[in-house]
């Protein structure tokens, strides 16, 4: 059964969707498919596609290689993560040719999902070994050149996971095996529920998830809400250099049914009392979902009542529906 | 020109003394207020003081004219001034106090003069250095502490010797981490072993910076230093510099809420076009867009002394409704003919010199040396300041060509935010350029923020397709910046220099150069 990293526990072609988060996805299809039309689309949107589709319809409707191949590939054939189309939605946004490891493996899990024996696979697997870093993460620099301090946690968590999932694909990962258990294992705990979660995907893929760091139920306390969890606690922003807590007093904690699935994740390494305390939590969380379904907000900025940033997406919607079905 | 008038005497008599206000500064909604009596001397100055019994009590007019240097400061204060603090007993009232952050000397000499011409006698001033001490630990700081030591500096005593009673704020200090060499102890230790002379030398530097600018100091007029304990002010390293200026305007307290409504009254009635302020504090001679000089292009950039930069003029003549004119070196541009030096104009003249992102030592000095690296930009947060100075640049340059693209600038507190808005959309957070302050690689998380710029900064529909990027930033609340082309420099800059200081430096090549911002 396929299992998207982003979406863990949730299987796709079995789950019970909540109607009006049916209705939402399939309106969400529905605008997809005219940005398809004009070839203004993205990686992220084929992704979100696909796994909409399978948890409307239980299997892909569309022909999501087909698309990919027309808009979302270079001229040596690597994945993109924009079409030119898409690119034009910024202005002079000259960024908009590029590759991260996210595009890769995208278009990797679509291949694993339409059953395509794609010979490509392999090319997949060489572009992740060829974007291992001296300092032991993954990532394409020609992308983002970012030093690796300053780069986001929860980006290169994830780039290492999908690059130890693609790399298992191929029967590849043992050979990197200990420099990556080296890399993930040196890294002290952060302060973000999905670093935290890339972070162990990326363990149990090494087969150790043991050598993820101590501290995680501290981190899941600090970040439960009160409804759910939120990927970081307010009071842990703190200023890298003067060591003193960011001015965050008006700002508020928002929970996120992907949060929550992540945080789930990462209780299966903490107590048993952790692990009780997140499974309630969750299953109280999917009661009030019940109840609000589209209780997923977006973050606001100080006093302005103003949404920064999404609110609903795909992700969020289906593993909304996922905690629903599973605080019965 | 007086193009209005602070009708404070009318404005207390309507509101029974009562100032009541909103203040939405960096995304936070705030609100004033302070009940005032009053009563008129013989010379019909008015008498005021809170009816609290705290604060002052100060003599002022019952009539301010608003000429155009006036209104420029208000909007210079708009942007460099404090607008108040919180208190925790009170959520959400601040108590304000006046006092004004500015480095550069020209424009703490004009602000100073303001002051002083609303307050009278009533006014004084405490100029206020800030530092990080690890400014002394390295480089030029260190150098000048050797310089006092008399070529060597002493040897750091431990902290024991130095300060053997820690308060809770040195022990807050010790707690805390940083990534920086050496212990907290050791710069803790550094800092109270020098403090004396550290703050010396800082006030000796300030005291310079005002004999410089010409202001004219009296006797209740003081120079002090605040310095800060190692990397807390913001240096990064060793020998870094976080230096701030403050002006603290004293002898007028508890008259902040008043000052805070004078300034609020001015830019709502520039924004909505009104006569009357809402309060009445303010009334203009007729519309504030119709009222004020009209300045003849052609002829200033011809012929006026602020219409010539290092010694040269455009080229220029007249084509068709528009004028065309070209500065040496620099691109062709098109302006209107004429130009009304009205309260927009003259308010968004202080607005930007204090929060344009154009350099403010480069504003001065283009009048005698040649000016290099210009470049026209505006950030904030709030809709207004951007909606007023990009209506002042349509008043001079048709066509569109004071918005090349905008952006969102977002402080380094917001960034988990960030990430997040890319786990909904199925994207990591990739930054750009070697410290990740470059161009956001990952559109999606943009095109998310868009959404919300647009909403808050509506002034931007119309130019919602030139949104180009967020940048990750060191700090701060989301905010837009917008810039245009460096083209456009040497026709706006000086005009709005013009507008704020043509009353009170005819010609000006005569400003005091500091190369300082």
């Amino acid at each position: 059964m396929i299992e998207h990293i982003f979406l863990p526990r949730v299987k796709l072609r079995e789950m019970q969707l909540a109607q009006s988060h049916q209705e939402w996805l399939l309106k969400w299809l529905s605008a997809t498919e005219s940005e398809i039309e004009n070839g203004d689309i993205s990686v992220s949107h084929c992704l979100q596609g696909i796994l909409s589709e399978m948890a409307v319809y239980g299997a892909p409707k569309t022909d999501w290689l087909g698309v990919i191949e027309e808009y979302l590939m270079d001229e040596d054939g690597i994945p993109t993560a924009y079409s030119e189309q898409y690119g034009k939605r910024l202005y002079r946004f000259n960024f908009w040719l590029q590759s991260p490891i996210h595009a890769i493996h995208c278009i990797w899990f679509i291949e694993q999902v339409c059953l395509s024996a794609s010979k490509e696979i392999q090319k997949y697997a060489e572009f992740i070994v060829k974007s291992i870093q001296p300092n032991g993460w993954i990532y394409n620099p020609s992308v983002s050149v970012t030093r690796q301090q300053n780069r986001m946690k929860s980006e290169y968590m994830m780039s290492m996971a999908m690059g130890c999932e693609i790399l298992a694909s191929v029967g590849r990962l043992s050979e990197y095996t200990q420099r990556f258990q080296a890399t993930l294992s040196s890294f002290p705990v952060t302060d973000f529920l999905s670093a935290e979660y890339f972070r162990l995907k990326a363990l149990i893929l090494l087969q150790s998830p043991e050598l993820a760091p101590t501290g995680l139920d501290e981190l899941l306390s600090v970040c439960k809400t009160a409804q759910g969890f939120s990927e970081f606690a307010i009071e842990s922003k703190v200023d890298d250099y003067m060591g003193t807590a960011k001015r965050t007093a008006r700002d508020k904690p928002i929970p996120s049914p992907l949060v929550g699935l992540y945080a789930s994740t990462v209780a299966s390494l903490c107590s048993n009392d952790m692990k009780t305390d997140v499974r309630n939590w969750l299953k109280a969380y999917g009661k009030h979902l019940q109840k609000e379904q589209f209780d997923i907000q977006a973050f606001k900025i100080r006093d302005e009542d103003i949404s920064f940033g999404t609110d609903l997406s795909p992700l969020e919607i289906i593993a909304a529906s996922f905690l629903i079905a599973s605080a019965d | 020109m007086i193009l209005g008038q602070l009708r404070i005497k009318d404005f207390l008599q309507k509101t029974l003394g009562q100032v009541r206000g909103v203040l939405v500064s960096d995304a936070k909604r705030r609100w004033y207020a302070a009940d005032y009596q009053w009563e008129t001397d013989t010379s019909q100055n008015l008498i005021i003081s809170r009816t609290d019994g705290t604060g002052d009590t100060i003599r002022i007019q019952p009539v301010i004219d608003l000429d155009e240097s006036l209104i420029a400061f208000f909007g210079l204060y708009s942007g460099d001034g404090a607008k108040g603090t919180e208190r925790q007993e009170t959520p959400g009232k601040v108590k304000v106090q006046i006092s004004f952050s500015q480095r550069e000397l020209n424009l703490v000499r004009f602000a100073v003069e303001q002051f002083r011409g609303i307050f009278s006698k009533a006014v004084h001033f405490v100029f206020s250095i800030g530092e990080d001490s690890a400014y002394f630990m390295d480089g030029d700081g260190f150098e000048s502490l050797k310089d006092l030591y008399g070529g060597d500096v002493p040897r750091v005593k431990t902290l024991n010797e130095a300060h053997p009673h820690l308060n809770a704020a040195d022990q807050r200090y010790l707690s805390e981490h940083r990534p920086v060499s050496g212990t907290n102890e050791e710069h803790l230790a550094f800092y109270y072993s020098h403090k004396p002379t550290m703050e010396s030398i800082l006030t000796e530097v300030k005291k310079r910076d005002i004999l410089n600018s010409g202001i004219e100091l009296r006797t209740d007029d003081r120079i002090n230093a605040s310095l800060r304990k190692p990397f807390k002010k913001g240096a990064r390293r060793p020998g870094g510099s976080s230096r701030s200026d403050e002006i603290h305007v004293g002898g007028i307290n508890g008259f902040g809420e008043i000052f805070l409504k004078i300034l609020h009254e001015i830019e709502d009635s520039i924004l909505h076009d009104k006569v009357v302020s809402t309060q009445g504090l303010v009334k203009w001679r007729s519309r504030p867009s119709q009222i004020g000089r009209e300045i003849d292009l052609f002829e200033f950039f011809r012929n006026h002394l602020y219409g010539m930069l290092a010694g040269e003029r455009p080229k220029i003549m007249k084509v068709g409704q528009f004028l065309k004119g070209q500065w040496p070196r620099s691109k062709e541009t098109e302006l209107y003919p004429t130009l009304r030096v009205n309260p927009l104009w003259c308010y968004t003249s202080g607005l930007y010199l204090a929060e344009g992102t154009t350099s403010k030592s480069t504003l001065f000095q283009m009048f005698t040396s040649r000016p290099k690296g210009l470049g026209l930009g505006f950030t904030s947060s709030e809709n207004a300041s951007l909606a007023l100075i990009l209506r002042a640049l349509k008043n001079l340059f048709p066509k569109g060509q004071y918005l090349d693209a905008w952006k969102v600038k977002v402080g380094s507190q917001y960034f988990p935010e960030l990430v997040v808005i890319g786990l909904k959309n199925g994207v990591p957070m990739l930054r750009g350029g070697n410290s990740g302050d470059g161009k956001l690689r990952t559109m999606e998380i943009s095109l998310a923020i868009k959404e919300w710029a647009l909403e808050l900064v509506n002034c931007l529909q119309p130019y919602s397709d030139r949104f180009s990027h967020v940048e990750p930033t060191g700090a701060g609340v989301p905010r837009v910046d917008f810039w245009a082309s460096s083209s456009l420099c040497r026709w706006y800059f000086p005009l709005i220099m013009y507008a704020t200081f043509g009353n009170v430096v005819a010609d000006p090549r005569e400003f005091v150069l500091t190369g300082t911002n």
